[in-house]
């Protein structure tokens, strides 16, 4: 794994790697010293759910690849696992594409057997998330007030909030309900609110 | 009275129409809202995502110090998009196979700048 770790690190431009296993547990990285472990944190949470949320209409995705100020970062799907990349704008394309298909070859034999440095940070997340039931419970009653939209929109609130359905803390539930409850009619707010306040969620 | 946002807002539609690099175009806001769209066949999941991707993206710019991210590249086997903010509003953009990002990214900043 340090071996593909360094491979990455090896093509021009790149500073940063850090590779993790589909649960969002971190097996590897070589990340400038300035980041500390939050952001780590912050990657395997929020990019965890990736995969279940890009269209699988869309076709499969090679990569995806933000650019700041000076920085690229990008997230590059694996079977098995992901690999996250940070690096200089002047990073040579051909290259790192030539690289990461021989790494993604490679790569899922050994996050198969690799063990993890970093416990999945959703897993942490999950202990103070909305238990699943809840949450379906709250898409059936939406689904009375916002009919066959209803899953959509509370997906989209969530994501408006960094959040997925499966990982919605409970500090945050308030604020994505009232974005939800904003798109019911207001003569039916009450009478949402109430029945949200009946599911014991201890917010409103 | 026009409206300031919805002028420019035609502005970048009437641009992205004329731009052969482009397939099709979304342009929402951060609540999905469509706003504009070069048709009317586009799929929510994608908003949806879209809005996610944009989320994560600013939040990871925040830790790193580098604030919110000036686009976000989507490629995939079949297709590329391109993930572009102005104002409150993200625009999402489908581009043909043949489109090079770095070059295509240049002319549309050229233009917007013209344009807005």
């Amino acid at each position: 794994m340090n071996q593909v770790v360094s491979n990455i690190k090896n093509i021009p431009g790149v500073t940063g790697v850090a590779i993790f296993k589909d649960n969002g547990a971190l097996v590897a990285f070589d990340f400038p010293k300035a980041y500390d472990k939050n952001l780590l944190n912050l990657i395997g949470l929020k990019f965890q759910p990736i995969k279940e949320i890009l269209p699988q209409e869309e076709g499969e995705i090679v990569y995806l690849c933000w650019e700041y100020e000076n920085l690229l970062a990008f997230y590059y799907p694996v079977e098995g696992g992901w690999i996250n990349i940070i690096s200089s704008e002047a990073i040579p394309m051909p290259v790192f594409s030539l690289t990461m298909t021989a790494v993604a070859k490679k790569l899922p034999e050994l996050l198969a057997t690799s063990q993890h440095i970093q416990e999945p940070a959703g897993g942490k997340a999950e202990e103070g998330a909305v238990p699943q039931e809840k949450v379906e419970e709250l898409e059936k009653l939406f689904a009375l007030y916002l009919g066959p939209a209803s899953p959509v929109i509370f997906k989209r609130v969530a994501h408006q909030f960094g959040f997925t359905l499966s990982n919605i803390p409970t500090g945050s539930l308030k604020a994505i309900l009232d974005g939800v409850t904003a798109k019911v009619p207001e003569n039916k707010r009450p009478e949402l609110l109430e029945k949200i306040g009946s599911l014991g969620l201890g917010i409103i | 009275m026009s409206n300031p946002k919805n002028d420019s807002l035609s502005s970048i539609s009437n641009l992205l129409n004329s731009l052969k690099e482009v397939e099709s175009y979304i342009i929402t806001d951060m609540e999905g809202r469509i706003h504009m769209a070069s048709s009317e066949n586009y799929s929510e999941n994608t908003i949806n995502s879209s809005i996610y991707l944009w989320v994560i993206g600013s939040q990871f710019g925040g830790e790193i110090n580098t604030g919110e991210p000036a686009n976000l590249i989507y490629y995939m086997n079949t297709k590329k998009m391109l993930i572009q903010k102005y104002n409150d509003y993200l625009i999402i953009l489908n581009l043909i196979d043949i489109a090079k990002f770095p070059v295509f990214k240049r002319k549309l900043y050229e233009l917007f700048n013209r344009v807005i």
